[in-house]
């Protein structure tokens, strides 16, 4: 049986690509455990306006566990 | 490492990667209380310096030119960020050499729950067994929570014959995500009336075929040890009869209150599975709540900005104890 399941005929098929997903802008810091801004030496968590978080890990559709990535 | 180079003995670990920010929140709010912790991303361990006494247990880690100690004495809570198992996508993207590399990582990673004496938020055993759909409706109506009428099926027009109504929600039981030719395929929960069940497709894999919640809104409850955070998804100041996921761009979050009984519900499930933190999906319509799933492994640092709710703040409570 060739034909594929209708699960699969029915998810969203997009172009793969790598995505830079490093916040803009900012360097990690192995001593804090988080990113920090560069001009301004703040965690970049705590700086007031940035882009925040999204309702996936890093707005990834890998079904939330990343398994695999 | 010299006489002088003591080395760290933080009571906290996060296992994670460098792009997982959630992280930094709660990097940020130990940080605040003054918790020291040590954060070992994927990416990074290539560039450490450990060693792993499995027996004690005990571990030395060199990173970035400090020396950190775990042991069972010292360490009293893990963050476990990462996968539970590695799974094969279908795609070529790694040599040889990558995928020995990652594959002995991962295993590293997963080999740390020696430390049995620390609180695991989550226990990567627990976690790959909570992720079983089946297995979470099952705990689910033992603890009294209603429960949509569902069937594991690959004959999914005859199972539905037990199924009331006459649209029914569509899921894969394992997240439906494969790679072909440079392209990804996701899938959301689709929904489909009777006449799309009927296939000799549906019969090449079971699917998950569920009674549609009607005129639903979801909820996303975090429930972190005993605390329990809850939000409407709204699109539009509205539920939505589909994925709320497709409408992400115009998706609210809401602080709802939700009944104590559903609340400890939530909390007993959480427990249940063997973990200390999930992310429920509930569905609410005419007043009364529906348990869709648990995510053991959920996305909520997002809500802290969205929705204003401290859930960093009691992590590192929760991981500071």
């Amino acid at each position: 049986m060739d034909s594929a399941h209708p699960l699969l005929i029915r998810a969203h098929r997009y172009a793969r690509h790598e995505a830079d997903l490093h916040p803009a802008g900012c360097s990690y810091d192995d001593i804090a455990g988080a990113w920090r801004d560069d001009a301004t030496g703040e965690l970049a968590v705590e700086m007031p306006g940035r882009q925040g978080p999204h309702s996936k890990k890093m707005d990834v559709e890998t079904g939330e566990d990343q398994k695999g990535e | 490492m010299t006489a002088s180079e003591s080395p760290l003995a933080p009571p906290v670990l996060v296992l994670a990667s460098r792009n997982d920010f959630t992280c930094d929140y709660v990097a940020a709010a130990l940080a605040r209380r003054g918790v020291a912790f040590l954060r070992l991303n994927s990416e990074d361990l290539p560039s450490c310096e450990i060693t792993l006494d499995p027996v004690q247990p005990c571990a030395t880690i060199r990173l970035g030119g400090r020396a950190f100690e775990l042991s069972r004495q010292t360490l009293r809570s893990v963050l476990y960020r990462r996968p539970v198992y590695l799974r094969d996508f279908g795609d070529d993207r790694w040599s040889a050499q990558e995928r020995f590399c990652r594959l002995q990582w991962a295993a590293f990673i997963q080999n740390l729950a020696v430390f049995d004496d620390a609180r695991w938020y989550n226990a990567p055993a627990a976690t790959y067994r909570a992720e079983h759909k089946a297995i979470q409706l099952r705990e689910a109506h033992k603890l009294g929570m209603n429960v949509p009428p569902t069937a594991v099926t690959n004959t999914p027009l005859s199972a539905v014959d037990k199924i009331p109504g006459s649209r029914y929600a569509v899921k894969g039981l394992d997240t439906v995500m494969v790679r072909e030719a440079g392209d990804e395929m996701f899938g959301f929960t689709t929904f489909a009336d009777s006449s799309e069940l009927s296939g000799p497709e549906w019969r090449t894999a079971p699917s998950m075929v569920q009674w549609a919640v009607p005129d639903k809104t979801d909820l996303r409850v975090t429930v972190l040890g005993e605390r329990v955070f809850a939000v409407e998804i709204l699109v539009d100041g509205h539920g939505v009869n589909d994925d709320w996921r497709l409408h992400k761009k115009q998706t609210a979050f809401v602080p709802h209150e939700l009944p104590t009984l559903v609340a400890s519900q939530c909390v007993e499930i959480v427990a249940a599975l063997g973990l200390r933190f999930g992310a429920v999906d509930l569905a609410l319509t005419g007043g009364d709540y529906y348990f869709l799933e648990i995510n053991p492994t959920g996305e909520w640092a997002w809500l802290v900005d969205a929705a204003g709710l401290p859930i960093d703040e009691v992590f590192a409570d929760e991981l500071a104890q």
